[in-house]
């Protein structure tokens, strides 16, 4: 086997053929499901399925139509189950229903509701943030009851806001909807990860090269095989290990998704689709944007000699990763800014600026081209850097490698 | 054919001369030593054989040529500052790194086995290097150094944390190598460890070789005119002897031009002297030592 790939396996195998690395891949799903579960016992503790009464002294709901499931998302399963709504004819009678704990609470619709839409709300203790939602729905569907239920169920229900690019858009056609809700998001998603891997492969990389010159194993090193092999071993296989993380939460949220979409039938898991087309703009940025992180780390990790430092250090690299996200605000609201265009363009913020147009606006391919040759020209003049820096600085203890030396002819 | 040939390197790092002007060259079934006090340039001038720096100027051939990739394989360095994974057994850690010279990994783990059973280690294969003695990881290091069976063999301070059996196993071993055929350069500054095993040395001094040849022709070339004695009882009176210095329990005697060491036995014996010791002052490495820095800091 070519020692480069030697280097590769071994640091790949040294980290991943680990127990502790099991407990990484098992880690993320595990602290989702913990937080979805978090999640659904304080909403159980907040929800209460006993009837909620109400009473009309107005007369404003005649003889009113049962609620209708009312559903704060797609994925509300809870929503299907209907409160029921109890009538009084006073307010005597739903206090003493509400005493005997018949009720959870009582609504009165003041005898000016027509004209003041004015609902008084009683209970001893807080009613469930169910039974609340249901209610007003409740009202709504019976304000509505001239129109077919239908349409009323509709018109109650609100906006559903379906955005199209048609064939021919500069980047492609596109679709963003409710129901393509999770599909829009993946570039985000994969932003995301990609941050991940940035911080994951710089910080790894940063340890094993100085931890290497600490203890003297890059002299031991360096007489078997040469700078390139070593530095481009050890990025493969660190890189490696991390998409291998990746790889095992990917194969885990797929199975989630899965499960959740088609045996538990959650509108939102249903309509999952990855666009390829986007995917590739993606990677197209991303290999050489990792390639030119791995070689400033290199280049920072050889003129470092303290494993602390290096740790701090390589923060700086992985901010500009981070930095699109301040331009949350205007992404929203114009993703064809000059300004983001710019940085779409800038090496180490350009695949996160990427994802985040991505995700609600078509790019034009020339810009993801441009994007890509740009951060490949800074990759190669990184590694170059990188190799000077690495042939000065790899048994310098003690004294930090200035940059004019790099730069310098004798490097 | 020689292994290695350097010829006045010489190298900087910054304002700071690390290396001057340094050249020998040193050929196969050979051991030859680099002595120097510390900071003399020793180290440097190693990393520049082994193309770990470059020179600023001079030639450097190894195996016959520049240092190549292919050439790596062939060598065998145990630098002075040990650099094994501390956090790997210490089997695959040196199985490791034989493969990376190139060792089948059937033919390193069989090799492997026997040096571990040869230096008293293979009870602790399974352990952390990092768990084990220092004398065990300099023994370990000198494994990784030769495991790949090399033509050139650079060792740094090899005995540095060994005790006297370890330091005998390990020069068992460079002996046998060397008798093998290997080109062996140990850079030590440790003179006795060297006069007992160097064919040759050669001596650096602030960055420039200030002596170098074989053992016994630098021996001969700062051999005083001198013989060591001791006698039961008073010294009898002796021709030809400008001075004596008592010397370790003996006398040093120092010798007129005239005089042999022959003409002051023979007249030990005439003056029916019990003679207990008598020989020819031999320098030692380190009073060689100590002279040729002196004279190559007065010139």
């Amino acid at each position: 086997m070519n020692r480069m790939w030697l280097i590769a396996w071994h640091e790949y195998a040294m980290r991943v053929l680990k127990k502790g690395f099991l407990l990484a891949v098992a880690a993320l799903p595990v602290f989702v499901i913990a937080m979805v579960g978090l999640g659904a016992f304080i909403e159980s503790t907040e929800r209460d399925d006993r009837p909620l009464g109400y009473v009309d002294v107005a007369g404003a709901l005649g003889d009113p139509r049962p609620p209708v499931a009312w559903a704060r998302g797609p994925d509300d399963v809870g929503a299907a189950r209907l409160v029921p709504m109890a009538r009084f004819g006073s307010a005597d009678e739903a206090l003493a229903a509400l005493r005997r704990g018949e009720i959870q609470a009582y609504y009165v619709l003041a005898p000016d509701y027509a004209q003041t839409r004015r609902v008084e709300l009683y209970y001893l203790k807080a009613p469930g943030g169910n039974a609340t939602r249901q209610f007003w729905s409740f009202l709504q569907v019976n304000q509505l009851g001239g129109l077919d239920p239908a349409v009323a169920e509709r018109a109650t229900a609100g906006s559903n806001l379906t955005v199209r690019w048609p064939e021919g858009t500069p980047g492609g056609a596109r679709e963003f909807s409710p129901r393509t809700f999770l599909s829009n998001f993946l570039p985000m998603i994969l932003a995301m990860a990609n941050i991940y891997v940035l911080i994951s492969t710089s910080s790894t990389l940063i340890e094993a090269l100085v931890t290497e010159k600490e203890n003297r194993t890059i002299e031991i090193m360096l007489t078997s095989v040469s700078t390139e092999q070593l530095v481009i071993g050890k990025v493969i296989g660190i890189v490696g290990m991390t998409l291998t993380l990746l790889a095992g939460w990917a194969a885990l949220s797929v199975a989630a998704v899965w499960i959740g979409g088609q045996v538990f039938h959650l509108a939102i898991l249903q309509n999952v689709r990855v666009d390829g087309g986007m995917a590739l703009r993606m990677l197209v940025v991303a290999i050489p944007s990792l390639v030119l992180l791995s070689a400033l780390v290199v280049a920072l990790g050889i003129t470092l000699s303290d494993a602390h430092e290096a740790q701090q250090t390589s923060g700086l690299f992985v901010l500009p990763s981070v930095a699109p996200f301040w331009f949350s605000m205007l992404i929203f609201q114009n993703p064809a800014s000059p300004i983001l265009t710019i940085l779409t363009m800038v090496p180490l913020t350009a695949l996160t600026m990427l994802a985040l147009r991505l995700m609600l606006s078509a790019v034009p391919g020339w810009q993801v081209a441009a994007s890509a040759a740009i951060t490949a020209l800074a990759a190669v003049g990184a590694t170059w850097l990188a190799a000077r820096a690495f042939r000065l600085g790899l048994l310098r203890y003690g004294k930090k490698l200035s940059l004019r030396e790099i730069m310098g002819r004798s490097a | 054919m020689n292994t290695v040939e350097v010829s006045h390197i010489r190298k900087s790092f910054g304002t700071a001369r690390a290396v001057e002007d340094v050249s020998f060259s040193a050929e196969p079934g050979q051991i030859l030593g680099l002595l120097g006090p510390n900071g003399a340039g020793k180290t440097t001038s190693i990393r520049i054989i082994l193309d770990i720096y470059r020179a600023d100027s001079g030639m450097v051939s190894v195996l016959d040529g520049p240092m190549t990739e292919g050439k790596k394989a062939r060598i065998g360095y145990l630098p002075e500052e040990r650099g094994l994974y501390q956090d790997l057994p210490l089997e695959p850690c040196l199985l490791y790194l034989a493969t990376l010279k190139g060792v089948a990994p059937k033919v390193a783990r069989q090799r492997l086995g026997e040096y571990l059973e040869r230096f008293d280690l293979a009870a602790h294969k399974n352990k952390k290097v990092k768990e084990l003695s220092k004398g065990m990881q300099q023994k370990a290091q000198m494994i990784n150094t030769v495991l790949h069976q090399p033509d050139l063999i650079i060792i740094d301070e090899p005995f540095a944390a060994l005790d006297p059996i370890n330091t005998q196993m390990v020069k068992d071993l460079i002996l046998q190598l060397r008798d093998g055929g290997a080109t062996i350069l140990m850079s030590t500054h440790q003179m006795h460890q060297a006069e007992e095993l160097c064919d040759r040395i050669v001596l650096i001094d602030q960055g420039r070789d200030v002596l170098s040849g074989k053992l016994d022709e630098v021996r001969r070339r700062y051999m005083g005119h001198a013989v060591i004695v001791r006698v039961a009882g008073e010294l009898p009176p002796l021709e030809g002897v400008a001075s004596t210095a008592r010397q370790n329990g003996s006398l040093r005697l120092a010798l007129a031009e005239s005089a042999s060491p022959q003409d002051v036995l023979r007249q030990l014996v005439a003056h029916g002297a019990a003679v207990e010791r008598f020989e020819i002052a031999v320098p030692t490495l380190d009073e060689i030592f100590i002279r040729a820095v002196k004279e190559g800091t007065t010139s």
